[in-house]
């Protein structure tokens, strides 16, 4: 049978409901036995005190009639019961809500008689208040009195208290008798007590099989889901098959939801590649900008000698040489991702500074700085040198970019015995801290018409001849040092 | 025939009327000789208890008692109950002369005196206990002179005490036979004065 979730629910609810009350009243019942236990002590310490001031009472009137000269049957009744009631007085002073007397039975069958109207009952006048069940219990004390084998005793309920009463038989057929009310206090009804407790601990005992039951059947749906999602994060495609309940409808959900996820990856993926072409294609953009650059302005020198008719070869040499190196970037730019160790020669490294220099010279004119080579002459190194020039002539333009109008840009080439150091300083604001980690990412950039692959082929290239590629910056400017190892092999 | 009816009647009822006439008039004599009687013996011991302890209060007591038991009628309860008392009251007169006159008893052995010591704490017990109940029995006699016994019959009761750390223990059962006798009195007063309460009502 398949129940619906909401039944389920409210079957579990009701379950959990009975243990729990079940457990709750359980409880009380073992602390109601427990304060049951304090009244027994309580009844047990009244009954062994009643017993006690019976006991003084039928001493007291045994060494009463010992002593007195008058037998005390000799007196008229009224005045017997006067005396009986100063010794029940005296008696009882020393027992805290104690009340005694003598019950004189007459007649043959004596606990047939009523000891107000033939008998001396009661000290200092406590017989006016005498209530039909105190008077029972008398009664009943004096009867457990006259069978004292029996199990009766002089014990009676009285509204919500109990009365305690015990009679002594004194030698002359008297009974003194004493009488406590224990307020709050009941009789104990123990079968009733019993079949409460035994009702209780069963249902006590079924609703915690049903709470154990509902964890069990949790505990195995929360395995089923951590199941299902382990085998979902190896593959995707994994399906639990259907099952009623909540649970079944939990791995439905996460199915859905699995299954939404895939078709989000898939347009996810198609989106990135899209994005990611667009950037490719704005990188070559940029690669190919700075060489077009340098040969429209060597074109334009030539037109204006040209004009003059002072043409030279050097400038037709100089443009051929800005489109021999678009055709090296763009071959580079065909192996990004994976890049050429290139033509490495071990060869001197100022020729390189120096041509990469006059590569950006216009630049440097246009922004009103001033370039400065400062190197040892002998300075080596096994490098690629249109790789390097890339690398130099990249530095300088953004330090160009950089610096303020009238500064000086140094580049700067040291050799020791384990390296040779290139470093470009410029004169500006520094670069800010925010992106200092983000600078060598590829595409990252923070001008508008930057492509962001500037610093990022660079240390590629720097990387692929086993160097490093670092940068220092303040506010008073940038050095970027490139850091080749001396002589490297091939 | 209604006249044989009468007379066989009167025939049978008045010896009985006669036998009751008797009976009450021995009672009322052997009420008035009880009476007598105490008269007598007030008087004897009054004489013979000139300068005992407590005499003139005793004295007066007693005369008191026998001036009440007068006006009440002879054999009533209440007559009854003051000549009691009035009895008890020379009692302790005559407990009091004779502890008065009883000499330290001496060469008893160490048995006996032993034997002697534990009748008197017995006795000197049932004492106090008396002594105990006499507030009780003096507010129930309603008597202006109840604190007077009170107070005698703890002062005796003391007396008696005395004697018996001091081992004179023929004199310490006469005194506390005395206190005793003193609350006997209240009590008997107390019963003079208090009818047997109404039957309890049933709550």
């Amino acid at each position: 049978m398949r129940l619906s979730s909401a039944k389920t629910f409210r079957i579990e609810a009701a379950v959990i409901a009975v243990a729990s009350l079940s457990v709750i009243a359980l409880a009380s019942l073992l602390v109601q036995d427990a304060v049951s236990q304090t009244e027994g002590t309580l009844r047990s310490a009244a009954e062994k005190e009643v017993a006690s001031a019976a006991e003084e009472l039928k001493a007291q009137y045994e060494d009463w009639v010992a002593f007195s000269e008058r037998p005390l049957a000799s007196l008229p009744i009224d005045a017997q019961d006067l005396s009986l009631r100063g010794l029940s007085q005296t008696v009882l002073r020393s027992y805290k809500d104690m009340r005694g007397g003598f019950y004189v039975p007459q007649g043959e069958s004596p606990q047939a008689q009523s000891p107000p109207a033939t008998s001396i009952v009661g000290a200092s006048g406590l017989t006016d208040v005498l209530d039909t069940a105190e008077l029972q219990a008398i009664r009943l004390s004096v009867q457990a009195a006259q069978s004292p084998g029996s199990q009766m005793t002089g014990n009676a309920a009285s509204g919500g208290d109990l009365l305690i009463a015990r009679a002594m038989a004194t030698s002359d057929g008297k009974y003194a008798w004493a009488l406590r009310r224990l307020v709050g206090i009941r009789d104990p009804a123990p079968n009733r007590r019993r079949w409460l407790l035994a009702t209780l601990v069963s249902a006590a005992v079924a609703g915690v099989a049903g709470v154990v039951s509902i964890l069990m059947r949790l505990r195995r749906g929360v395995d089923g889901v951590k199941l299902m999602l382990q085998q979902l994060e190896r593959d995707f495609t994994y399906r639990r098959p259907p099952i009623s309940g909540d649970f079944g409808e939990i791995y439905a959900a996460i199915g859905k939801m699995a299954d939404r996820r895939t078709e989000l990856e898939t347009t996810v993926r198609r989106q990135d590649r899209l994005a990611a072409l667009g950037k490719v294609v704005a990188g070559v953009a940029h690669e190919i900008r700075n060489p077009l650059n340098s040969i429209r302005l060597q074109l334009e020198l030539l037109k204006r000698r040209a004009q003059k008719g002072t043409v030279s070869g050097a400038e037709v040499d100089a443009a051929m040489g800005q489109v021999d190196r678009l055709n090296a970037i763009l071959g580079q730019l065909l192996g990004v991702g994976k890049p050429d160790v290139g033509n490495r020669l071990l060869q001197p490294l100022l020729p390189l500074a120096e041509h990469s220099v006059a590569m950006v010279q216009e630049q440097a004119r246009h922004g009103g700085v001033t370039l400065r080579v400062i190197a040892q002459e002998d300075a080596h190194a096994n490098v690629d040198a249109v790789q390097l020039e890339q690398v130099l002539t990249n530095l300088l333009l953004n330090a160009i970019e950089a610096s303020p109008e009238g500064a000086e840009i140094c580049l700067r080439i040291v050799q020791s015995q384990d390296f040779v150091e290139l470093s470009v300083s410029d004169r500006g604001a520094g670069i800010p801290e925010s992106i200092r980690d983000h600078i060598f990412d590829a595409f990252f950039t923070t001008r508008p018409e930057g492509t962001g692959l500037g610093l990022s082929v660079s240390q590629q290239i720097v990387s692929v001849h086993r160097g490093t590629l670092s940068f220092t910056t303040s506010p008073a400017g940038t050095t970027f040092l490139v850091r080749l190892p001396y002589g490297e092999a091939q | 025939m209604r006249a044989i009816v009468y007379i066989s009647a009167l025939y049978f009822l008045l010896p009985l009327e006669l036998l009751h006439a008797g009976d009450d008039e021995k009672d009322r004599e052997r009420a008035e000789r009880r009476l007598r009687n105490l008269e007598t013996r007030a008087n004897g011991v009054a004489a013979a208890a000139v300068g005992a302890e407590h005499a003139g209060f005793l004295q007066r007591e007693t005369r008191r008692l026998l001036k009440r038991c007068r006006e009440h009628a002879l054999s009533s309860y209440e007559f009854d109950r003051l000549l009691e008392a009035m009895d008890d009251l020379l009692d302790v007169r005559d407990d009091l002369h004779a502890a008065a006159r009883q000499k330290p008893e001496t060469g008893t052995d160490k048995r006996e005196e032993t034997e002697k010591r534990s009748v008197t704490a017995k006795r000197l017990e049932r004492a106090y206990f008396r002594v105990q109940q006499a507030e009780y029995f003096a507010r129930l006699s309603a008597e202006k002179q109840a604190p007077e016994y009170i107070t005698l019959s703890r002062q005796i009761y003391q007396r008696a005490r005395a004697a018996y750390d001091a081992r004179d223990y023929g004199r310490a059962m006469k005194l506390a036979s005395a206190s005793g006798e003193m609350v006997n009195v209240l009590e008997n007063l107390a019963q003079a004065a208090v009818r047997r309460p109404e039957p309890p009502i049933l709550k």
